[in-house]
């Protein structure tokens, strides 16, 4: 399957710099500390946030930062394909390390020296890009709780194709299987099942653009690679700047309740 | 989340419910505020999502066409229930923290619903060979008590409002035949009929009185539970599907007597609003002719 | 038997306030808050590159030189002087932990614990060994923040009469920005129930307390005492204003949960579980606020 038709469209009608659509919501349950709520396009997760709480595991505690525990767990009815299991597979385990890498950047984890902050995502429904979303939601749940961060981490998948990096593939051009080389944003799990080189990115805009992330699929000629970060790159500031806006209607809604202009 | 309380806290509870008062101000037979939504996950062929005050569970049916089972009399096709704890409510399920709570509730469905009564098994069955194996999984969002009801009311409304797709059977060369399902999902389908489906009801032994949808704190202070499956059939009337002691403590005979008149009288009521939720859903639906896709976080 | 089910298709959609203009001064984690030369680093910021940015989403609070940020929801910071209320999760050697929905779990010392029967005296080894007699795991008291420790975690007391074991009663947890920092903590309520207003967001309600009763430090407990049906009504009904009031993120105080009360009297108890009941009493409760502030 072509990624991009004749006039640089991908199948779901976007550019190849163009990201799906974001709708999110802070605050989704009322037992963890905190909670968010992410779609991006026809991919669904839901991030839960407990902590920082004294660390229960005794033999994992440090003495000069914080704990960050991860689970990443994928619904049995999120694919099209019934999975077999939700978690515990090889490639959930290594989804749950790098959401834990990520956050251990990102959290000013040397504030909270011996507690733990649980982080836990769960895909209900999978179409591409299910760690950038992941850690997109996971962000907004640590927002959501007062947990102290560098900044809002925002991520983004990039694949290629044609000559053009592809932001945000969505699952059926994740699949597609495509030899040359056109970054594409946000692939969907059409366009990520493809045998194309998928990278995904996690960020921190701010005065630098930090990485926080950095995980390659397939393989790339040197040449392509810079071309591709740089589109991740752009892809994930679109995406912090729909968080951000999320985050400040957020907070203002409350602020307004808790009537905080007032005191 | 681990529910600790103290002893002035236990026996408080224990007291107001002896006294007919919960601590919510609800008697011994009132279930809290129940949500219901269907048509939430379009990855899914049915789907549904409960919440039961601070419980929240969400249920996907899916469906596979799988090989008839050779050494069964009757061609039949099979139901599977698998429940996922999520991490996301209590750091307690992650990693295999939630199984034995998952264990339990998957167990009860499955015997409650392993009765002819409950669905008719006959009608998944596509050709001679092969008949479809629906599973039915429930993931839970939150846990705030009752996970059990909850679990048995969302599997019931997924299933409900679960679309198979119409099968066509291909004459082939070779020797077995060519299945076929149909391009348009929607319409070229037919659903389950799950008037005679069972629900779940849990009823609590605290102090000597018996309660039904016990909260996190009230479950703690429970000795013994009894876990009642009813289904009510327009022909055979009230049927008792499942009746599984659960908790460390014992009952006594008479205990269990009046146990199970409260949970059949519970599991009626579940019954009867849930027919009613789901018509009304129905009859929506049709009006507008589309498919819901929300899974409705965003709005509540 | 009540058994009530809705789903979203007769639940009237009870839209947000419209539009909510942006708070001034609201920032999020990242933004830049002021440059740091001059100004002192509050909760909520960290330095970098010689400037302050805000680690949380929030509003900034300028107490002269010293800018923290302060966030809508977020686990309990405490504050000396602050009365709390904890739940004992371990007891070690002269001190218990205490859990008081804070990063780390607070301290009780056994020195700043009141000896039953109200005697002052220095603690023995017989006492440290009597130390899960006194309060054993699983117990809730109500404290006092004595001091912070550097890691964060704070040292808490109960060298006050009023502070002690909580006996029979029901705890509703709460966001701890809900509850501001007032000069008392104790009500007694006029419709027959005290309660005691945590700041860490835990909020204890229970039958009167007789202030005349000559207190033994709260280490007494009377188990078999049965609470009478009429007291369990109000204790029921405040529990559940309380939550319903947390939910719709009204401020707690004694004027909001006694107005919450008057205003339930019309429902029946179990009748403010439900979603659109207590939204209906929220309001009602912030129009009556807003007519009394004017």
């Amino acid at each position: 399957m072509d990624l991009l038709s004749e006039h640089g469209y991908r199948q779901d009608g976007r550019k190849p710099n163009q990201i799906r659509n974001i709708n999110c919501r802070l605050g989704v349950y009322s037992q963890a500390d905190g909670s968010a709520y992410l779609e991006q396009g026809n991919t669904k997760v839901l991030a839960a946030v407990y902590g920082p709480h004294e660390a229960k595991q005794r033999s994992r505690i440090l003495e000069d930062q914080c704990l960050i525990n991860c689970q990443y767990s994928m619904a049995t009815f999120s694919t099209s394909e019934r999975k077999y299991r939700p978690r515990g597979d090889r490639k959930s385990t290594e989804l749950t390390r790098h959401l834990e890498k990520t956050f251990n950047s990102a959290v000013l984890t040397t504030m909270y020296p011996r507690s733990q902050i649980d982080i836990f995502c769960e895909v209900l429904q999978s179409d591409g890009g299910n760690l950038a979303a992941c850690i997109n939601a996971a962000s907004l749940a640590l927002v959501d709780a007062g947990v102290p961060m560098r900044g809002i981490v925002s991520a983004a998948i990039c694949g290629a194709t044609d000559g053009q990096p592809c932001i945000d593939l969505n699952a059926a051009e994740e699949s597609a299987n495509i030899p040359r080389l056109t970054p594409c944003i946000d692939l969907n799990a059409a366009e990520e099942s493809a045998n194309i080189p998928r990278l995904t990115v996690a960020t921190l805009p701010g005065g630098d653009d930090d990485l926080l992330l950095l995980e390659l699929d397939h393989r790339v000629h040197h040449d392509q690679l810079e071309a591709i970060i740089d589109a991740a790159v752009k892809g994930a500031a679109q995406v912090h700047a729909c968080l951000q806006t999320a985050i400040r209607k957020h907070v203002s809604e409350v602020a307004t309740c808790l009537q905080w202009e007032n005191s | 989340m681990e529910v600790h309380l103290s002893d002035a806290e236990r026996v408080f509870i224990v007291h107001g419910v002896q006294e007919g008062i919960r601590n919510d101000g609800r008697g011994a037979s009132d279930y809290r505020p129940i949500r219901v939504e269907t048509g939430v996950l379009s990855t899914t062929l049915g789907s549904a999502r409960v919440r039961l005050a601070s419980t929240d569970v969400l249920v996907g049916v899916k469906a596979e066409i799988d090989e008839i089972d050779c050494k069964q009399t009757e061609k039949k096709g099979r139901i599977r229930f698998f429940v996922d704890c999520s991490a996301n409510a209590t750091p307690l399920f992650a990693g295999k923290g939630g199984e034995e709570m998952a264990e339990f509730v998957s167990t009860a469905l499955t015997d409650a619903y392993s009765n002819s009564m409950a669905l008719d098994l006959s009608k998944l069955v596509v050709s001679t060979t092969k008949a479809w194996t629906v599973f039915v999984d429930v993931v839970v969002l939150e846990c705030g008590g009752n996970l059990t009801d909850a679990a048995a009311l969302g599997a019931k409304a997924a299933l409900a409002d679960a679309r198979l797709a119409n099968v066509r059977i291909k004459a082939s060369d070779s020797e077995k035949s060519e299945i076929e399902l149909t391009d348009d999902a929607y319409f070229d389908s037919w659903q389950l009929d799950v008037t005679a489906a069972p629900l779940l009801v849990t009823v609590n032994k605290i102090g000597w009185s018996n309660v039904v949808d016990a909260s996190l704190q009230e479950e703690v202070c429970t000795k013994s539970a009894l876990v009642v499956g009813v289904a009510s059939s327009p022909a055979k009337g009230d049927l008792v599907t499942l009746v599984r002691q659960t908790g460390r403590g014992s009952l006594e005979p008479d205990s269990v007597d009046e146990m199970i008149a409260l949970g059949v009288r519970a599991g009626n009521s579940l019954n009867r609003e849930l027919d009613r939720i789901l018509v009304d859903i129905g009859r929506t639906q049709m009006n507008r002719n589309e498919l819901v896709s929300a899974a409705g976080f965003l709005s509540s | 038997m009540s058994v009530e089910m809705t789903c979203p298709l007769d639940a009237t959609t009870a839209s947000g306030s419209g539009r909510v203009s942006e708070l001034k001064n609201m920032v999020t984690p990242g933004g830049r808050v002021a440059a740091s030369a001059g100004f002192m680093r509050g909760h909520g910021t960290y330095t970098i590159d010689g400037d302050l940015h805000a680690s949380v989403a929030g509003v900034v609070e300028q107490v002269n030189k010293l800018v923290c940020v302060k966030p809508v929801k977020s686990r309990y910071i405490g504050e000396i002087g602050d009365v709390v209320i904890g739940r004992i999760t371990e007891a070690q050697q002269k001190r218990w932990k205490v859990e008081t929905n804070s990063r780390l779990d607070s301290v009780l010392m056994l020195s700043s614990v009141n000896l039953p029967g109200g005697e002052l005296r220095r603690k023995s080894l017989e006492d440290e060994l009597m130390m899960r007699e006194y309060l054993h795991e699983g117990d809730l008291i109500s404290a006092e923040v004595q001091q912070l420790f550097h890691d964060g975690s704070l040292s808490l007391h109960t060298r006050n009469l009023r502070y002690g074991k909580l006996s029979q009663g029901v705890l509703v947890k709460v966001n701890p920005s809900l509850v501001k920092r007032r000069k008392t903590h104790f009500h007694n309520l006029p419709c027959g129930a005290s309660v005691i207003l945590g700041c860490n967001g835990y909020i204890w309600i229970s039958r009167l307390v007789n202030e005349q009763e000559t207190h033994t430090g709260g280490y007494a407990q009377n188990l078999d005492e049965v609470v009478p049906l009429e007291e369990r009504q109000v204790i029921a009904r405040l529990s559940n204003c309380v939550s319903l009031l947390a939910s719709n993120r009204v401020l707690l105080y004694d004027t909001t949960i006694i107005s919450a009360f008057d205003i339930s009297l019309q429902y029946e108890i179990k009748e403010l579980l439900k979603v659109d009941v207590g939204a209906e009493i929220a309001l009602e409760v912030r129009a009556k606020l807003a007519t009394e502030t004017q």
